[in-house]
């Protein structure tokens, strides 16, 4: 594209061909109003505000549409363009509820905003307004929409269609009667999940929050940070007034870019909650009683030494948490390693990605996300399996369904519930859960027999190929359609998409990873992505998408038994050699204990001690009844918190902690970008850090700690964690950095494996099919999986306390076929025993053809029906990954 | 007087114009429909051989010939009658449209209300087809064409091309961003024409008779002849065709009228002129002749044919424009004012006329740019605001002198 | 006996295709069938084409042929443009008014009719007309126009 030569305003300009006449105008610095007109959304030229005169033209033209032309010349403020937006400007205002006293979006409404430009005043207002106002449409749990504020711009219409990907709201009626609306004008009887892309687009206060924020905008303090819930990482701008937060709008930056889920825009309200902990608390007679800090961190320095110095260090162990920053699980682990002098610490990566990290290092080198998030929109083809993205991880299920509808990428989606992703995709196929070694092995089958495969990147880049080619020979479509009662022919379909895409890319999620062979299955990916050459390219690769706000960085960090931060292993004599000099401390040479080991030997008495930092076991662990039993018979139980959590209840002392609106810091979000935390709000209370707390602690355990910021832990974690070599705050405060990132002026990594994989060349394991520990019986039919749910996080402590997540989904249910639901005399909403060999819940029926028939699915989240009673501990032999996906169950009647 | 071609008694077979194109190149077409100098008979007048080379000139492998038969303007059903009598000649039209650019597929997008006419052209097709005119390989020439019949529902918007190429497409019949052009990138982002059924209808005589024959059959700069919809206050209301470039007398002389007030000439969008102007010529550059032509004698009202017609498009705005959905609507509450009386003087009609002209430049397509004809033409040239209240009844000063 | 709505697009599938272009025509389908496009039908057609059903909900609302609303099962349209105004539709329009009970856009209880009023039909050469179902009617007077609705079923 070579320049063009036009005139603007009597001046000469060269602009780019192909512009726009108001791109013309942005780049040369010359202001030209807009309303309709957004970044992010397709040109609709309806507003008719940017309208600028050319010469030799009859009519105005509109800037955001109009492409330049040579020699064209252009006014974009001649007199009779100031006429024409006036009077535009004027039937807008006369059609408008002018409530500006009372809305929101005073001061940052670009109606308002163009009226002032405008000059437009009441006493030279043109039209009166001869239209009753309308009702407000409040039946969102999270908005509403206000048509007598409406200017039909369509932007909100777009986003929801073409970001979104959702298409709930649409342009209703003709002409003076046009609205936006679902169809039948209300918002909450469609599918909006309430993620707000509208209302953070909408120009005026049509759109808003339901709940008005209670202060001006213009009286507001506005702080970007990273979201607490999922592993996404969305920056999020918080407005806070008067130390409360009264929006959240998604930040226009990666990984984001603007958009949000329901949760992370509508669900901080946990915050301010009355009952968040705000004084540490000590257990005396079965009571808590409130404690000084200065007595609670004396009691456990008192208890932890005894314990250690009668028991040893082995018989003490720490859970340190995906929630909290890198830079506590960093001291949390230094803690436990060089303070207590003991390898068991863990985290609930154990219950989520162990397989992945397994796995994925044996295969690459290296377990975490292969490509970033961003990449996904420009895959050929994507794999989706064991992961309900839509609900997980909605700002990336946006991605993918912008792949298909914008760059015709295929989707397929491999899942045993007919998941909202299977409405985008091009194939779906429905596995018997805990079969997907056999369908990945299907795949290659007809991969390698259709000669499909990548030879030139299967001999220079990997090893070991002939083992899985020999293995897969018996996986041929029609086996595989036994084992799994995926049909021969979309085997073959999905394995020529797969195989024959420019670039596929591999998404997978606890679908995959919560098996007794988790691993095996993880391993299949692999050699799946690893036989079609997707690996170490870009839009390409394996991505197990993780599920907690900073569930990579605790793993990146050595929050796991088996490694010090930066994956270095604690059975390398060298490494421990290492951080022996580091921490100045002889450390131990065993590998630790993982968490559900932990809870067992709680039980059996090896493990005495327990430390609990930010994690609920009580709810989210596998076979609830026994870690109940367990955390009970613990001689001595702390947990460090922000609420008062089923755990904590058990606890002998309760730390109160500060949220992660009160602390900085650092989390690294799934795609290994690690970003920051920046304080907005107060601390309740007492409440403090947990890096703090660590630091008193380990002082406590006669290991004195003492940093005066996040930013010098950063430092630390830098010099001792290869990968981190080049973090530092000052690096990270907008886009945040990915590792591999050894040093200061490495720019970071946006996708791994480019040319050579970490470990050298990439490694084939062949895989054979194992059937799920525990299979649907005569006396338990039904096969049991669990999961999650998009209106609330992991153990509910944060998501229940927000009431418009509630307002969406209040307690449990089950998801049961509807067939089964009259077979077994059920009821659609009635209640519903579900049993297993380790516990039974009575829960809600949701009758519902997500699911197929003999199979049920809880999501985990809720204690008074959890899930996790259920749920079998059965561990996959490698990475120690319990099977939470798949158990066998009875469905029964309550009478 | 009188021209009659496409309504000729005794008319060329059909079908002969579309064989004798099939002997010429398809660029031979375009340059005999171009020098012709027809220009679009919808009213638009854009020509139609520069619109057909661009479509030619675009490079597809699929591309497609529109009929736009969604004759929706007030008082214009010259294509209703074409479509009665003559839908061999606009599918023979189409199919040499579709020779012309490298087009197999034609689509007539009739509006709804003619909707019992589909038998009727549906018949027209069965003739083409039996006569071996549509279908594979026509006339042995390698050259594929059909047409099918798709109807819109209740949207006047709809006649707007890229609007109808929207209802087409199965949405909301919003006119589109102009460019890209419906020749570049039209149905389903296909290079495509959209041609009115009278141009259509003329293109098989253009053929048969020559550009030169076709040219002169217009008086002065003129070319071709034109189809006139004429009702109101006339004494034989009907379909007549003369020559583009007539006066309007003299159609009004065909169909008879006395007693002549106003006449609107090319519908609720066009011009609204007195008896005085009647010798005004029917042509692009002066009276639209777009085919729609009322009489309105002397004893109508024509504050309340303004806001018959005002309703009319406050109902008709697609509204996806601000000064077409909300400056109609403010018109029509003018005029509401002006015949109840709120409204007495010219003065206090000042900020309409700024709105009128804003409206006029700033609309996105034809409807909002033209809608304000109606009213700046009846309030300049038969409202009376020197002596007293226009209504009569108000309580204005004047009004209470 | 009026075809179940799902089974009208199921066929209306057959004929016109799934692609988003066939919106237009199972609507239409739909709307003559039965007067108008009931909720469960909007829903099958945006399930079988992939839309949205705020999408096809807001091409329905956009045409004023169709209609979300039940109507009668004959539909009377009644022209109100110039040159039937000024040729005594008002009057007409008042006797359908008087004879049948219901204004315009309204339905009698028995849902034999709707009468609606409708912009220029292109029949102002022979005005007053009207549609009835779809079938032109002209040179109305109020007793002819009340007649021919009589000798609908």
């Amino acid at each position: 594209m070579h320049n063009i030569s036009i005139k603007i305003n009597d001046k000469a300009y060269s602009i780019r061909e192909g512009s726009t006449i108001l791109e013309a105008c942005r780049e040369v610095g010359i202001e030209v109003p807009t309303l309709c007109h957004h970044p992010k959304v397709n040109i609709s030229g309806n507003c008719r505000i940017c309208v600028v005169e050319i010469e030799g033209w009859n009519t105005l033209a509109t800037a955001c549409v109009t492409p330049i032309i040579p020699n064209m010349v252009v006014r974009t403020h001649s007199p009779k363009v100031i006429e024409s937006r006036k009077i535009v400007a004027n039937l807008l205002l006369a059609a408008h509820n002018c409530d500006c006293l009372v809305c929101d979006t005073a001061g940052i409404c670009e109606l308002q905003d163009l009226a002032y430009d405008l000059g437009i005043d009441s006493r030279t207002r043109l039209f009166d307004s001869f239209e009753s106002l309308e009702e407000v449409d409040d039946s969102s749990p999270v908005l509403k929409y206000d048509p007598s504020k409406c200017i039909m711009c369509t932007r909100c219409v777009k986003a929801c269609r073409d970001i979104q990907g959702k298409g709930i709201i649409a342009v209703l009626n003709r002409g003076v009667d046009m609205r936006v609306g679902t169809g039948v004008n209300l918002l909450d009887i469609s599918d909006c999940d309430g993620c707000g892309e509208c209302v953070q687009i909408c120009p005026t206060g049509a759109l808003s929050a339901k709940f008005p924020m209670g202060v001006r905008s213009w009286e507001v303090e506005k702080t970007r940070t990273s979201c607490s819930y999922c592993g996404v990482g969305c920056q999020l701008d918080m407005w806070v007034h008067d130390n409360k937060l009264v929006k959240v709008e998604g930040s226009d930056i990666i990984p984001n870019y603007g958009s949000t889920c329901v949760k992370g825009r509508y669900g901080h309200t946990f915050l301010d909650s009355e009952d968040r902990l705000t004084t540490p608390l000590i257990k005396r007679n079965g009571e808590f009683v409130e404690a000084t800090w200065d007595e609670a961190i004396a009691l456990i320095g008192e208890k932890i030494g005894k314990i250690r110095e009668e028991s040893g260090p082995d018989s003490i162990a720490g859970l340190s948490s995906a929630r909290v920053t890198n830079e506590e699980n960093y001291l949390f682990q230094k803690m436990i390693r060089a303070a207590v002098g003991t390898n068991n610490v863990d985290h609930c990566a154990r219950l989520c990605h162990a397989s992945t990290v397994a796995g994925l290092a044996a295969a690459f080198g290296s377990g975490a996300m292969t490509n970033s998030i961003a990449e996904l929109e420009h895959a050929k083809c994507i794999l989706v399996t064991g992961s309900n993205t839509t609900e997980t991880h909605p700002v990336i299920a946006t991605i993918i369904k912008r792949a298909v509808r914008e760059h015709g990428a295929k989707l397929i989606v491999v899942d045993p519930r007919r998941i909202d992703l299977v409405e985008h995709a091009t194939l779906w196929l429905r596995q018997k859960n805990g079969t997907d070694v056999a369908w990945m092995n299907g795949l290659m089958n007809v991969i390698i027999s259709e000669n499909l495969q990548d030879e030139a990147y299967i001999s220079e880049r990997t090893e070991d190929f002939e083992a899985v080619s020999e293995i897969v020979k018996s996986f041929t479509p029609e086996m595989v359609e036994e084992i799994t009662t995926i049909p021969a022919e979309k085997i073959r379909k999905a394995a020529r998409i797969f195989a024959t895409a420019e670039v596929s890319s591999i998404v997978y999620s606890m679908g995959i990873t919560q098996h007794t062979t988790g691993t095996d299955n993880v391993l299949s990916t692999a050699n799946l992505a690893m036989l079609t050459g997707n690996v170490g390219k870009p839009s390409g690769g394996v991505n197990p998408l993780r599920g907690q706000n900073n569930v990579q960085g605790a793993c990146d960090l050595g929050a796991l038994p088996n490694v010090y931060p930066g994956y270095q292993k604690v059975a390398d004599p060298a490494s421990q050699k290492k951080f022996e000099k580091a921490w100045g401390r002889k450390l131990s040479k065993d590998n630790g204990l993982t968490v559900v080991e932990i809870i067992n030997s709680l039980e059996s008495g090896d493990v005495k001690g327990l430390i609990i930092m930010g994690e609920n076991p009580m709810v989210s662990d596998p076979n609830l009844n026994h870690v109940e039993k367990a955390l009970e018979s613990a001689e001595f139980l702390v947990v460090c918190d922000i609420f008062m959590t089923e755990t904590a209840e058990k606890a002998d002392v309760v730390l109160p902690a500060a949220s992660f609106a009160e602390k900085e810091g650092t989390f690294t979000n799934t795609e290994r970008r690690v970003i920051l935390l920046r304080k907005f709000l107060d601390a309740p209370g007492e409440a403090r850090p947990d890096w703090k707390i660590i630091c008193d602690l380990s002082t406590s355990f006669g290991y004195p700690m003492s940093y005066a910021n996040p930013a010098e832990i950063m430092n630390e974690i830098a010099s001792v964690t290869p990968i981190y070599g080049g973090m530092r705050h000052s690096r990270i405060q907008d886009t945040g950095l990915q590792w591999p990132c050894p040093d200061e002026s490495h720019p970071g990594t946006m996708y791994l494996h480019k040319g050579e994989f970490k470990r050298g060349r990439g490694k084939f394991h062949p895989v054979d099919f194992i059937p799920p520990a525990e299979i649907p019986d005569a006396e338990y039919p039904f096969i049991l999986s669990t999961g999650r749910i998009l209106f609330h996080y992991h153990t509910g402590s944060m998501s229940r306390r927000a009431p418009a997540l509630n307002e969406y989904v209040s307690g449990a249910y089950a998801e049961i076929h509807p067939h089964d639901v009259d077979r077994l005399g059920l009821v659609d909403g009635g209640p519903v025993s579900i049993s297993t060999r380790r516990g039974q819940i009575e829960t809600t029926v949701r009758s519902t053809e997500m699911v197929a028939i003999g199979s049920v699915f809880v999501p985990f989240h809720f204690a008074e029906a959890a899930a996790n009673r259920l749920t079998n501990d059965a561990l996959d032999p490698k990475a120690k990954i319990p099977e939470l996906k798949v158990a066998a169950c009875q469905v029964a009647r309550i009478q | 007087m009188e021209k009659k071609v496409l309504l000729a008694e005794n008319q060329p077979e059909f079908g002969a114009g579309f064989e004798l194109a099939l002997t010429m190149s398809p660029a031979d077409v375009v340059f005999i429909v171009r020098d012709s100098g027809i220009k679009g008979r919808g009213g638009a007048g854009f020509p139609t051989g520069i619109k057909w080379n661009l479509a030619g000139a675009a490079s597809s492998d699929v591309k497609y010939v529109i009929c736009n038969a969604d004759e929706g303007e007030p008082g214009t059903f010259k294509d209703r009658v074409l479509l009665e009598k003559y839908s061999e000649r606009l599918i023979e039209g189409m199919a040499i449209g579709g020779y012309a650019i490298g087009s197999s597929h034609g689509i007539i997008y009739l509006r709804a209300e003619y909707s019992y006419l589909i038998p009727t052209i549906e018949d027209a097709r069965k003739n083409m087809i039996a006569r071996g005119l549509l279908g594979k390989n026509i006339r042995g020439k390698g050259y594929d064409f059909d047409v099918e019949i798709r109807t819109g529902s209740g949207a006047y918007i709809c006649g707007e091309e890229t609007a109808l190429i929207e209802s087409l497409e199965g949405k909301s019949g919003f006119p589109r961003n102009k460019p890209p052009f419906p020749v570049n990138s039209g149905y389903l982002n296909k290079p495509t024409i959209v041609n009115n059924v009278e141009t259509f209808c003329a293109v098989p005589h253009i053929i048969l008779g020559g550009p030169e024959w076709y040219a002169d059959l217009g008086i002065g700069d003129c070319s071709g002849t034109k189809l006139f919809s004429i009702s109101g206050d006339v004494e034989k209301p009907g379909v007549y065709e003369l020559p583009m470039g007539a006066p309007l007398k003299d159609l009004i002389d065909l169909a008879g009228a006395g007693d002549i007030q106003a006449v609107q000439v090319g519908g609720a969008s066009g011009r609204t002129i007195p008896a005085t102007e009647t010798h005004r010529s029917l042509s692009f550059d002066d009276l639209p002749p777009g085919g729609s032509v009322i009489v309105f004698d002397s004893t109508v009202n024509m504050l309340e044919v303004l806001e018959n017609f005002m309703e009319f498009f406050v109902h008709e705005s697609c509204g996806q424009c601000v000064p077409c959905r909300e400056g109609t609507l403010q018109l029509m509450y003018a005029v509401d004012d002006l015949i109840s009386g709120d409204i007495c003087s010219e003065e206090s009609l000042s900020d309409y006329f700024r709105l009128a002209e804003a409206m006029r430049i700033t609309s996105k397509c034809g409807l909002g740019q033209t809608a304000v004809n109606c009213f700046v033409d009846i309030i300049n040239n038969f409202v009376d605001f020197t002596d007293e209240c226009v209504s009569g009844k108000c309580c204005c000063e004047r009004g209470d002198r | 006996m009026l075809r179940n709505p799902e089974e009208i697009v199921a066929d209306g599938i057959k004929e016109f295709g799934s692609e988003h272009e066939s919106i237009m025509q199972l609507l239409t389908k739909v709307n003559e069938e039965l007067s108008w496009i009931p909720t469960i039908a909007i829903e099958a057609i945006a399930k079988a084409t992939g839309i949205s059903v705020a999408e096809v909900y807001s091409v329905v609302s956009f045409y004023s042929f169709f209609s979300i609303e039940p109507r009668g099962r004959n539909i009377v349209r009644l022209c109100s443009t110039i040159s039937c105004t000024m040729t005594g539709q008002g009057k007409i329009l008042e006797a359908l008014i008087d004879e049948f009970g219901i204004e315009p856009f309204e339905t009698t209880d028995d849902g034999r009719l709707t009468i609606e009023t409708t912009p220029c039909i292109g029949l102002c050469d022979q005005a007053p007309a009207m549609l009835v179902n779809g079938e032109p009617h002209v040179k109305l007077t109020p007793e002819k126009a009340c007649d021919i609705v009589h000798g609908l079923e």
